[in-house]
């Protein structure tokens, strides 16, 4: 039941990706464009397991603050449901988050920006229940993120620590992402974005190591709309065989209200 | 034969006068137009490398008073606007304006002319 705690703890950071103002799908990005003002973003995922299912619906709700800060909350339904025990069902822990940019370097068509990324959960979900939906542990993640965007692609990076209490095991994360438009840039949007990458999880007080291959596609439908699904497998994972992870399948959307 | 001429000179003069206020009308005619006139702006801008991140600009030129006719060149990097001639923002502004959106205005330029066909305003 613990492994299910450390993947409430993954997914709350691949769950925060979401905030990517544009591409890629599962990697933070450093540009803070593309909101000014509100929105309202949602990107379900759905994680398949030896030893259960879980559903994660998040509903996230960034503000800009300047051209250089974003804030931002995010509120998670989630479903848990181990193989022979009840499924439990709840909104999860809280998660504020921050963002600062700390470097940009402009041209034309293209851009490298690197920003500070603060997440910080609230052990706000119940935690009497069996799977427990809360992980019943503060934690506090700060990363810096790295994008260099053209036209043509898009790489980005991101490496973080995430301090927890309540002996949770910290944990490093290691994201690559690799973003390569398959259509021709036009505005008006409208666009097929392929995304393909690495997310890494190091828990560091346990020496236990997740890997996961992403890939995935985003339809950007108009100046405020976009589709993204995409597919997780793991290719390193350092669990017992009852625990490890057998794919994540996410799919959202991102519109842009305000 | 004196007031014959009288009566010439005043007829004249009447002429002179509609000539004269027909002429002031169109002048101001013409001012009329000019108020109405527009001014096209081109800034080149640099960091603009996806379109889903161009909307953000778009919003925040079109807050500029009088702004309309709005497009992005995204492969030439540029985007263009009009406003009315008498309400031409400043450079600095125009700068400020595009900073605050998250970029960078490298040139600016302006014309009396489209600088591209708008198709669909």
């Amino acid at each position: 039941m613990n492994r299910l705690i450390i993947s409430g703890i993954i997914s709350v950071f691949w769950v925060t990706s979401m905030f990517a103002q544009g591409p890629p799908i599962f990697t933070e990005t450093p540009i803070l464009l593309g909101l000014d003002g509100g929105g309202i973003r949602t990107f379900g995922r759905f994680i398949s397991k030896e030893n259960a299912t879980i559903y994660v619906q998040p509903i996230g709700i960034p503000y800009n603050i300047g051209s250089k800060t974003q804030i931002g909350t995010v509120l998670r339904f989630i479903n848990k449901n181990p193989n022979g025990i009840l499924a439990q069902s709840g909104i999860g822990d809280l998660i504020f988050f921050a963002k600062r940019q700390l470097f940009q370097k402009d041209g034309k068509g293209k851009t490298f920006r690197l920003i500070a990324k603060l997440d910080q959960v609230l052990p706000t979900a119940k935690t009497n229940t069996t799977p427990s939906i809360g992980s019943n542990s503060w934690q506090s993640q700060l990363s810096l993120v790295a994008g260099y965007v053209t036209l043509k692609y898009g790489l980005y990076g991101q490496v973080g620590y995430n301090v927890t209490t309540n002996n949770l095991p910290d944990n490093i994360i290691y994201n690559l992402g690799f973003v390569y438009p398959l259509l021709p840039q036009k505005y008006p949007p409208n666009q097929l974005n392929m995304n393909i990458g690495i997310n890494g999880n190091f828990f560091t007080d346990i020496n236990s190591n997740t890997i996961l291959a992403s890939g995935g596609i985003q339809w950007i439908t108009s100046k405020t709309v976009l589709f993204e699904t995409g597919l997780q497998i793991p290719i390193v994972e350092e669990v017992p065989d009852v625990q490890k992870t057998n794919y994540v399948l996410s799919f959202g959307t991102r519109i842009l209200i305000f | 034969m004196k007031n014959k001429n009288s009566s010439i000179s005043i007829k004249v003069l009447v002429l002179l006068l509609f000539v004269a206020t027909s002429l002031n009308l169109e002048a101001s005619n013409l001012k009329t137009v000019n108020d109405d006139s527009k001014t096209y702006i081109k800034i080149w801008v640099d960091g603009m490398a996806c379109p889903f991140c161009a909307y953000g600009l778009e919003k925040k030129i079109k807050k500029i008073d009088s702004s309309g006719d709005f497009f992005v060149e995204i492969n030439e990097g540029y985007i263009s606007f009009s406003v009315k001639s008498d309400k031409i923002p400043s450079e600095e502004d125009l700068k400020k304006t595009v900073k605050e959106a998250g970029f960078f205005a490298r040139k600016i330029e302006t014309s009396d002319k489209p600088f591209k066909p708008i198709i669909n305003e």
